[in-house]
């Protein structure tokens, strides 16, 4: 079966592709029915097509490999003094059902109670007065429901600074309360404010942009397998995964076959297009994460086999990559910095088996890599491990069931960062706009929280918690990594109860189609 | 090191003497796993062959709550919830519990006994109150069938006491027991069990839980999958599978809509792969690993700690054989008024969500070659419910499935993933039953 033909003037860009720019808004909209409908029809013509974007990053990735230029530099390459407006516009679920709209809260339980009243699934603190707790939240606590959720973006600030303020001031003519506004911009080397790379390893969407065969969302850099079953990749470690498990009314992924598409069945017109959004601001305290991970490297070196751990060595086996992105799979012992040509070469591993090495279509030789079914290298609590365990089946299935849970992942930094030798708190208020656009908050999202990041068992048995980001409120020591030396050595086990990371505040919402946004906002009467 | 095997969870319900006819019972059904193997086989057990020290355990986990109705109904968690509390003669892939009654001229035909249609190695019972229906209390238990079975026969006293202890002193001892003639087929033909314990008894389903019910159940089907697990399965070009769902269905060692079944096969296959021998560990048994409190939110300052309460076998090892979740004596709510997830706990199965099923593999080195075989089977797709699979022969051909086909709709019921099961069978005809007799 060949890819599906997305609706590229349908869909909403960051859905897909994702808005990948250096700068964006998230704006938090209170308002009642008719105000939020205003609100939508006066924004409607700024909201962003998928084929828009798409066409934009095309010619983007063109002129940045022509001329050399990447991150921010690469955005100014494509289209001198056109500044970039693109809008993302997402709806809570109590709006939703009062315009009539009630298939997505009946899709996704979940999204019908909102993530204030699912954040204890979540791990998040339920003591009153607790930092993390929703009540305190900045963004999205009970006492203040979000109605509409946008998310602006530009190639520059000062355009991004501009448009904002026009967005803003139409939200208020329309009688809407802007809750919170915040911007995201993207930090030096795409990092996270711990230090780390951030993206390297997306779920590769397949899906065409118009009937011709080779107009792909997903451009393939690996020439087809010839294979008939297993995973197919579109670029090393890239495993392809049909549109369905992230946007409404196309195939979805199989659970028993990587290949083969599953048939949706019948959808909700008005969700067709569209995507469940999970907007998570996480506060980082980056000075915390310094000092508790040198403590925790500290309680490692005490036992006499890991006793040349450095506090960086174990950084990096919290995150599965050095802060390069380099997974420590393929550099176990230093960060190289750089990959050897392209990100791909940061990307091309399995954690059960070893990945063969492969040549991209434009030549590229990609080093294979050993694989390391006991996490003897990479451990099982790994963050990249634990929130994509890749070839490794795990207790919510095989492989081919691990790909249906993966995410659109579009977060983006906020804050500026901490100073490079800090061990003290500064005070500012950093972290990362976490942002994720799925078929399923509850099978996806919360899934990979609750059942994999915040255990110490799952999906791999006995690794310990993502200690990176995952919770363990009720835990006594805290959350726990387990390192290994060998199949039959005894695992040395070190705990923190140190939280470096605090939800502040977030929500669940749906991003429709833009047929679906213009009925709700009562300029079609039927999608 | 094991001389005898434990009993699950090291629990003191048994004498000596009886101890040793589990330990007995345990070691004929790893002996009967290993001679279904190939020469070279890598499946040992821990009694004929003492682990070395420093061996290296392979805590194996799953989910608790029915993947099949997770797959059939992925977005309707109500549905699941409810459905996966049905007491059934049939489950959800038509599956029925193999005992027999004689229908004249020499014919059986099924005794229809009811079953939990919960197959994850963990079930459970929801306690409403009579008058307002109202949750009030859940018990879940992972105790195999087989123990029991074993208890029964060697002390039917104690069988009675835990009986009364865990459901209540209204059980009699007579409803404990086949009061007419049930057959199952064994190793050596039919066996009549009138008069002997019934697994499936009113206290034990309709009425009450004290372990495990579903025929896919069993400790001995654990054992055998494990051990079919240990074989290296190669593909057409001859190259080793490694994906749990591919080799569930090359192999049929169990079912591929399970979340248990190819999660454990697959783990014991890795183990065998990396170059070990492999077994279960001592004590042998299915165990709830963990419940995860960090959704649940019961009222009033109470802690969800305090409403889970392990009655057999030990928290601290994740070796827990059966708990409840209720509130604590004295408290003036039900558990309605806990929240989980955010809305009302009104189903056994949201907790059930929460809860991980665990054995404890364990492995020893060696430099031997693990035997290979081909495929002997493979899955194909249910045209009604094509999110479901089925194993079929490896030369069957697979029925054609409808391109697009609304799957959310058609029977509760779907048609046999097993053989077919008539409505009259000849003795010979009979399915040969796994469970203890």
């Amino acid at each position: 079966m060949s890819d599906p033909i997305l609706a590229g003037s349908g869909i909403q860009a960051n859905v897909v592709p994702g808005f990948r720019l250096p700068y964006q808004r998230i704006v938090a909209v209170g308002a009642d029915l008719a105000q939020a409908q205003a609100i939508v029809r006066h924004l409607l013509p700024w909201v962003t097509p998928a084929a828009r974007a798409a066409a934009y990053h095309e010619r983007r990735i063109e002129k940045a490999k022509t001329l050399r230029v990447f991150g921010r530099e690469s955005f100014r390459a494509v289209e001198a003094g056109s500044a970039l407006r693109w809008l993302n516009i997402a709806v809570g679920a109590e709006p939703l059902a009062q315009a009539g709209f009630q298939g997505p809260g009946r899709t996704d339980r979940s999204f019908g109670l909102g993530l204030a009243r699912r954040s204890s699934s979540l791990g998040d603190p339920s003591t009153l007065g607790a930092p993390g707790h929703k009540d305190g939240w900045l963004v999205g606590a009970p006492s203040a429901p979000v109605a509409l959720l946008l998310i602006l973006g530009s190639d520059e600030a000062e355009e991004l600074a501009r448009f904002a303020d026009s967005t803003e001031k139409e939200c208020r003519r329309a009688g809407g309360a802007v809750l919170y506004a915040e911007t995201g911009v993207r930090l030096d080397n795409d990092s996270e404010h711990f230090g780390f790379r951030d993206g390297v390893s997306q779920p590769g969407l397949r899906g065409r942009l118009s009937p011709a065969e080779d107009d792909l969302l997903t451009p393939r850099r690996l020439a087809p397998d010839g294979l008939s079953e297993g995973p197919e990749f579109s670029a090393p470690g890239e495993v392809l995964v049909w549109p369905g498990e992230f946007i409404f009314g196309y195939p979805r992924q199989d659970a028993h076959d990587f290949r083969t598409s599953a048939s949706e069945g019948p959808v909700d017109p008005f969700m067709s297009g569209g995507s469940f959004l999970v907007f998570r601001r996480l506060r980082q305290h980056v000075a915390l994460f310094r000092q508790a991970t040198r403590t925790l490297a500290e309680s490692l070196r005490a036992y006499s086999d890991y006793a040349g751990a450095s506090d960086d060595w174990l950084r990096a086996r919290l995150v599965g990559r050095w802060p390069s992105g380099a997974p420590i799979l393929l550099y176990p012992d230093d960060d190289p910095g750089t990959p050897p040509g392209s990100l791909d070469a940061f990307n091309n591993f399995g954690f059960r088996e070893a990945a063969a090495a492969v040549t991209t279509t434009t030549g590229e030789p990609i080093p294979g890599a050993p694989g390391d079914p006991m996490g003897l290298v990479c451990p099982l609590h790994a963050h990249i491990r634990k929130v994509n365990p890749r070839d490794t089946s795990t207790n919510l299935g095989p492989p081919s069931q691990t790909q249906k849970l993966r995410l659109l992942r579009r977060g983006i930094p906020y804050g500026t960062p901490i100073a490079p030798d800090a061990v003290d708190e500064d005070g500012v208020d950093r972290g990362l706009l976490f942002l994720s656009y799925q078929r399923s908050i509850r099978e996806q999202f919360e899934k990979l929280a609750q059942d994999w990041m915040n255990s110490d068992i799952k999906p791999e048995a006995d690794g310990g918690h993502d200690v990176l980001v995952g919770q363990a409120p009720l835990s006594k020591e805290g959350r726990t990594a387990v390192f290994r030396k060998a199949a039959g050595s005894t695992s040395r086990r070190v705990s923190t109860l140190a939280d470096w990371v605090t939800p502040t505040g977030g929500g669940y919402f749906f991003a429709p189609s833009l047929a679906s946004l213009a009925a709700f906002a009562g300029n079609q009467t039927e999608v | 090191m094991a001389t005898i095997f434990s009993t699950p969870a090291y629990i003191d319900d048994l004498d000596q003497a009886g101890r040793e006819q589990w330990s007995g019972a345990l070691h004929s059904w790893f002996q009967d796993a290993a001679d279904r193997l190939p020469t070279g086989h890598r499946f040992f057990n821990v009694v004929d062959n003492p682990l070395p020290a420093g061996a290296p355990t392979a805590l194996i986990p799953w989910n608790a709550f029915p993947r099949k109705f997770t797959l059939r109904w992925p977005d309707d968690v109500e549905t699941r919830w409810k459905t996966a509390e049905n007491v059934v003669t049939r489950d959800m892939n038509d599956r029925q519990a193999s005992y027999w009654e004689p229908a004249g001229h020499g014919k059986f035909r099924n005794a229809n006994l009811l079953f939990r249609d919960q197959d994850e190695y963990c079930e459970w019972r929801c306690l409403r109150d009579p008058s307002t229906g109202r949750l009030e209390r859940i018990v879940f238990t992972c105790e195999n069938p087989e123990y029991w079975s074993t208890l029964a026969e060697h002390d039917s006293k104690q069988l009675l006491k835990l009986y009364r202890q865990l459901v209540g002193p209204q059980v009699a001892p007579e409803e404990l027991i086949f009061q007419t003639d049930t057959y199952v087929r064994g190793k050596n033909g039919l066996v009549n069990l009138r008069g002997q314990y019934n697994p499936l008894n009113k206290w034990n389903t309709t009425d009450g839980l004290v372990h495990l019910t579903h025929p896919a159940n069993s400790l001995q089907a654990e054992i055998y999958l494990a051990a079919d697990a240990t074989v290296l399965r190669t593909d057409g070009s001859g190259a080793v599978l490694t994906d749990d769902a591919r080799l569930v269905c090359c192999a049929a060692y169990g079912s591929p809509n399970r979340s248990s079944d190819p999660t454990i096969g697959g783990k014991v296959n890795e183990l065998v792969r990396n170059g070990l021998r492999v077994t279960i560990a001592d004590p042998v048994g299915l165990y709830i690993g963990e419940l995860d409190l960090a959704p649940i939110e019961p009222p009033g300052g109470v802690t969800a700690a305090e409403c889970w309460k392990v009655v057999r076998g030990r928290q601290a090892d994740r070796l827990i054989l059966r708990a409840e979740f209720a509130p604590p004596e004295g408290s003036d709510f039900d558990l309605e008024d806990v929240l989980v997830g955010g809305e009302p706990l009104r189903y056994g199965g949201q907790l059930a969500e929460l809860i991980t099923i665990v054995i404890h593999g364990v492995g020893a080195a060696t430099d031997a070659a693990a035997p290979r075989q081909g495929c002997d089977s493979k899955c194909c797709r249910i045209p009604e419910s094509p999110r479901l699979v089925r194993i079929v022969g490896i030369g069957e051909a697979c029925p054609e499935i409808a391109a697009t086909l609304d799957v959310e709709a058609g029977p509760l019921v779907l048609p046999s993933l097993t053989a077919s099961i008539g409505e009259t069978l000849s003795a010979d005809d009979l399915p040969r039953s796994n469970k203890r007799i």
